[in-house]
């Protein structure tokens, strides 16, 4: 994503009412977070519908985002991330996802490899590589493809008290070792 | 259970955020959070700490409808404008009010979008749209008082959005108290039901709609309990 402080000065342009500076402030952020969706929702147009009521929100809530929200990205992300939560949510009991999505490079990593990745380790990636690889798995996977508890069991093969326990301690540990 | 104990609410919060807290929990989290300070602070704090988990995901090249999509939702005024001069009804635009303009152009996309698939005309004799205070559209009703087919179209209604509150729709019969027709949806495509005999018989009896905020899942007590944000009369076709 781009520049924080840029971010903020479209998203204060924004907030005024300013339809260019909102129009940049997609273009520099959603093409990570449409990817995000993608990742999460594994239909297109679910997470094209998921973009667009997410900017939509954006637009119209821009002045009430404050710094104690964190960085403007970390804002836009909750805000589209809870989007496709809600929508996988609704989906799941009726429709199916397909398996049509596009095939993204993080697609091909598995949830130990691809948060390593990054050219430069920072803080989290540094924190969550001090967690057990069963711990890490439950926290990257349930983040990066919004598995439910139950769903993790489906996928790593393991108890539901386990799951839970994996994803208690890690998030325990990831906010020791980012405290630090 | 005291959501405030420093472990448990540190534990929910993180949850809520990794999005592993879901259903009935999460929802009663979200209220939570409405009334405590000291919850939404924990949602924002574990939100800074593991959204970052996304920037390193690969961009994706975007789609122009994302775009346009989004546009047509911030300016539906320019849309309206867009799609008159496609059916060429400029002559409305001689109406001196705007309202008007944007009424009746709800109700003509109303009519275009019910005349499309299935095409039957007999199907649509009833349509309401509910306006803002700009009057552009957030939602058009239609509706068959004989078939008791009902569908309730999202125009431009994630623009109001609430967090954690519900739009519910009720009608208004002239005689006795309002009746819910259910939740408002704020996107996607248009909603189709078919009205039970009962609730088709107070339609027939009511004049206005009334759209109430209410909790999520909709008033507990089949009355409106919340402020009642919009309202529209009911035009027979």
């Amino acid at each position: 994503m781009a520049e924080q402080a840029e971010l903020m000065r479209l998203l204060q342009a924004t907030a005024q009412g300013n339809q260019q500076s909102f129009e940049q402030l997609y273009q520099l952020t959603a093409p990570n977070l449409f990817s995000m969706c993608i990742r999460m929702l594994k239909n297109r147009d679910s997470a094209e519908e998921v973009m667009q009521e997410a900017f939509v929100k954006v637009w119209h809530h821009a002045s009430e985002y404050h710094q104690d929200r964190g960085q403007v990205s970390t804002w836009l992300t909750s805000i589209v991330r809870y989007r496709a939560l809600d929508r996988i949510r609704s989906q799941k009991p009726t429709e199916p996802l397909d398996d049509d999505h596009d095939q993204t490079e993080s697609d091909a990593l598995g949830p130990l490899e691809w948060t390593i990745k990054g050219t430069e380790m920072n803080e989290l990636e540094a924190c969550l590589d001090e967690l057990n690889d069963r711990q890490k798995e439950a926290i990257v996977l349930s983040f990066m493809e919004g598995l439910t508890h139950q769903e993790l069991t489906e996928r790593t093969e393991s108890p539901l008290g386990t799951i839970k326990s994996w994803i208690r301690r890690g998030l325990q540990s990831l906010k020791r070792c980012l405290a630090q | 259970m005291n959501y405030l104990k420093p472990e448990l609410l540190e534990h929910l919060a993180a949850e809520y955020v990794l999005g592993t807290l879901h259903g009935g929990a999460r929802r009663r989290f979200e209220q939570l959070m409405m009334e405590s300070y000291r919850i939404r602070s924990a949602v924002w704090e574990w939100e800074q700490h593991i959204n970052p988990m996304a920037n390193n995901i690969p961009d994706i090249p975007l789609p122009d409808s994302i775009w346009k999509g989004i546009q047509q939702r911030i300016n539906p005024q320019d849309f309206a404008q867009a799609a008159d001069k496609q059916t060429g009804w400029r002559s409305l635009f001689l109406w001196q009010s705007w309202g008007a303009v944007s009424t009746a152009f709800a109700i003509i996309l109303a009519l275009f979008i019910s005349l499309q698939t299935p095409p039957k005309v007999d199907q649509l004799n009833q349509v309401a749209v509910f306006n803002n205070e700009q009057n552009e559209p957030l939602w058009l009703i239609s509706s068959n008082t004989e078939t008791g087919q009902f569908a309730i179209k999202p125009i431009n209604a994630q623009a109001v959005a609430v967090d954690n509150k519900a739009f519910e729709l009720w009608m208004l019969p002239t005689n006795g108290q309002p009746k819910s027709l259910g939740l408002m949806p704020v996107s996607g495509k248009k909603q189709e039901m078919v009205l039970s005999p009962q609730l088709l018989s107070v339609l027939q009896s009511t004049q206005g709609l009334a759209i109430s905020l209410e909790p999520p899942g909709g008033s507990p007590t089949g009355l409106p309990t919340g402020p009642v944000v919009y309202q529209a009369s009911i035009i027979e076709l």
